[in-house]
């Protein structure tokens, strides 16, 4: 898996690099056509992460996402907010998870290929975990500390504005994330205009 | 280019993330789990001393094995995956029901080896303990077994088939861990050294140590001896009644003493037919060996018998007990960690008895009784008054068998 960060990580940093030497042609013939000078975007969606179950499988979670944010030429600046809630057991014994994470990306667009644009991007926040545990009634609350998160991101939608659907490839790190880093698949629909 | 820095940021944060696989048994780590004072369940953190790897929740204590399997007699299984975070006061704090039940068990086990070292037994058991996770434990044309635990010593494993009801889950249960425990020490004690001796040591059986896992696939049964014959008395379907009595009813001792639970079953399998619950004394006397030998002889299906009589046990246990704690005026836990003593010591003498049956003999009903008044008196606890209330528990036919006692009440 963190090979696969690598990897992700690599085509990041390619693309950067590889639009600094475009540099130049961009100016005859632009990436992004439509890429306007500033733009407000508001998203939701949902986050499917791959979590790995205490048998040692992977078990799809979904998280609800919200996103608002604002694109400058050919960027986007996302502040998002994913939140879960598990609960596990029986009538006597349970376990109710709620997580919660508040994350900052910053998105590149990447030159359009028909009517579909690409964009790659990378966040850092914080998330948050509630736990209620709960014998015979007696229920236990506990929160963890807010600790950080990352991830890394390959997305790709088709050109509607204002409309805004898309899918996106994530990786996700943070301490209790299980596995760590863990990969989601996120299906988003907003607008952006 | 930008893009990239946050990429490598990411990238850091990620390989920075504590993956916590080890933590020094040195200094133990505190975990939240469901605990008990006898009667009622409540969240406490408790330290845990010998967790070596907290992945897999796993250490000197307790090893689990995940979808587990029998393979050349060893039983086989994944590692599970311990599903934690850390509270703000650095509690660890299982994330679903299940890594919950496992911390559950992981603690018990550590507590249940304590509870060998104070009887001492420490010596009779090998840790880390193995225990198999939600197992397919067939049932024949019955499908598979819920909502039960065992333990198997052909290899020497707790057993948890999965609980699918909406009580108390079986591995969070103290007295059902306690109960299932015993079942390891009275195999090693008791079962392991009389080999072919043991009556029914062949036969497979649900729920106690004779069970013959094959893949955890077996169909138990109740005892059926082969050329038995309606009203004669098969000498080893009765010793197989009667022993496996002895070790549920020990069994259920304790797991009376380790949880201080009366009625543990009942918390998870509240629709066990027969009833568990240890706290009613017995009107009159257990059921002598007449009794169970005419039931033996008319009826194949006996476990049922086995469950009632092992209960007799366990209620008559507690009240000698309970007895004597009066007489002493010690509180119920000091009761309870010296009955343990007088179980762990009653067993090795329970093996000495049988292996000295002569061909004929039939061990008796009472003799479990006997046996513990013997340690009671080893440890100058057999009072007049005490052996009144193990007369009052024989048989009247059998009362002579109660030497130990006689030699106390025929003191002036």
């Amino acid at each position: 898996m963190k090979l696969f960060v690598a990897a992700l990580a690599l085509v990041c940093c390619a693309q950067g690099f590889a639009q600094q030497e475009d540099q130049p042609k961009k100016k005859q013939t632009p990436a992004i056509a439509n890429a306007q000078s500033w733009s407000f975007i508001g998203l939701v969606g949902g986050d499917v992460r791959l979590d790995e179950n205490v048998d040692g499988y992977v078990e799809a979670q979904t998280y609800v996402n919200v996103g608002l944010g604002f694109g400058y030429k050919s960027y986007i600046v996302l502040f998002e907010r994913s939140a879960s809630e598990t609960q596990t057991g029986n009538a006597t014994l349970s376990v109710t998870a709620d997580y919660t994470d508040y994350v900052g990306w910053v998105y590149y667009r990447m030159p359009q290929w028909k009517m579909f644009e690409f964009f790659t991007g990378a966040g850092i926040g914080v998330y948050q975990y509630e736990i209620d545990s709960q014998v015979y009634g007696n229920v236990a609350s506990d929160k963890t500390k807010s600790k950080i998160t990352g991830g890394l991101s390959l997305g790709i939608r088709p050109i509607w504005d204002p409309l805004w659907l898309s899918v996106e490839l994530r990786l996700r790190a943070g301490e209790d994330f299980m596995p760590n880093p863990t990969a989601s698949f996120l299906g988003r629909i907003g607008f952006k205009f | 280019m930008r893009i990239c820095i946050l990429a490598a940021l990411v990238l850091s944060l990620a390989a920075c993330s504590k993956t916590e696989t080890y933590e020094n048994s040195k200094g133990g780590i505190t975990i939240q789990v469901p605990v008990t004072d006898g009667e009622k369940y409540r969240l406490d953190p408790v330290q845990l001393l010998t967790v070596t790897s907290l992945k897999a929740i796993s250490g000197l204590s307790a090893k689990f094995f995940m979808e587990p399997e029998v393979r050349n007699g060893e039983l086989t299984g994944k590692d599970p995956v311990f599903r934690y975070v850390r509270n703000s006061n650095g509690i660890i704090i299982p994330k679903d029901s299940l890594s919950l039940q496992l911390a559950s068990v992981y603690m018990h086990m550590e507590k249940l080896k304590a509870l060998d070292e104070a009887a001492g037994v420490a010596l009779v058991n090998s840790w880390p303990r193995k225990v198999a996770v939600n197992a397919y434990y067939s049932q024949g044309a019955d499908g598979p077994l819920y909502n039960n635990a065992l333990y198997s010593g052909q290899i020497d494993a707790m057993v948890f088939v999965p609980y699918t009801q909406s009580n108390l889950p079986v591995m969070v249960n103290a007295g059902v861990l306690g109960h299932e425990h015993f079942h390891s020490l009275f195999y090693k004690l008791v079962i392991l050294p009389l080999g072919d001796k043991y009556p029914g040591a062949k036969t497979a059986t649900i729920h106690d140590e004779t069970s013959h896992l094959e893949d955890l696939g077996i169909k138990p049964s109740d005892v059926v001896f082969e050329g038995e014959t309606p009203g004669a008395v098969n000498r080893d379907a009765y010793h197989s009644v009667l022993l496996r009595a002895m070790n549920e009813g020990l069994a259920d001792v304790w797991g009376w003493v380790y949880s201080g639970d009366v009625d543990f079953v009942r918390k998870s399998i509240p629709q066990e037919k027969i009833t568990r619950n240890i706290d009613y004394p017995i009107q009159g006397n257990i059921s002598s060996t007449a009794e169970v030998k005419a039931y033996v002889s008319v009826s194949t299906q006996t476990m049922g018998l086995s469950y009632m009589l092992g209960n007799q046990y366990a209620r008559a246990i507690k009240m000698i007990s309970e007895t004597i704690s009066e007489k002493k005026g010690v509180d119920a836990k000091l009761v309870r960690q010296e009955t343990a003593l007088l179980v762990a010591a009653s067993l090795p003498a329970l093996k000495n008895k049988i292996e000295n049956l002569k061909a004929d003999e039939f061990l008796a009903t009472s003799s479990l009784l006997e046996i513990f008044s013997e340690q009671l008196a080893a440890k100058n606890e057999l009072t007049a008054d005490v052996c009144g209330q193990i007369i009052k528990l024989t048989p009247k036919a059998e009362e002579a068998n109660l030497a130990t006692c006689q030699k106390v009440i025929a003191v002036p």
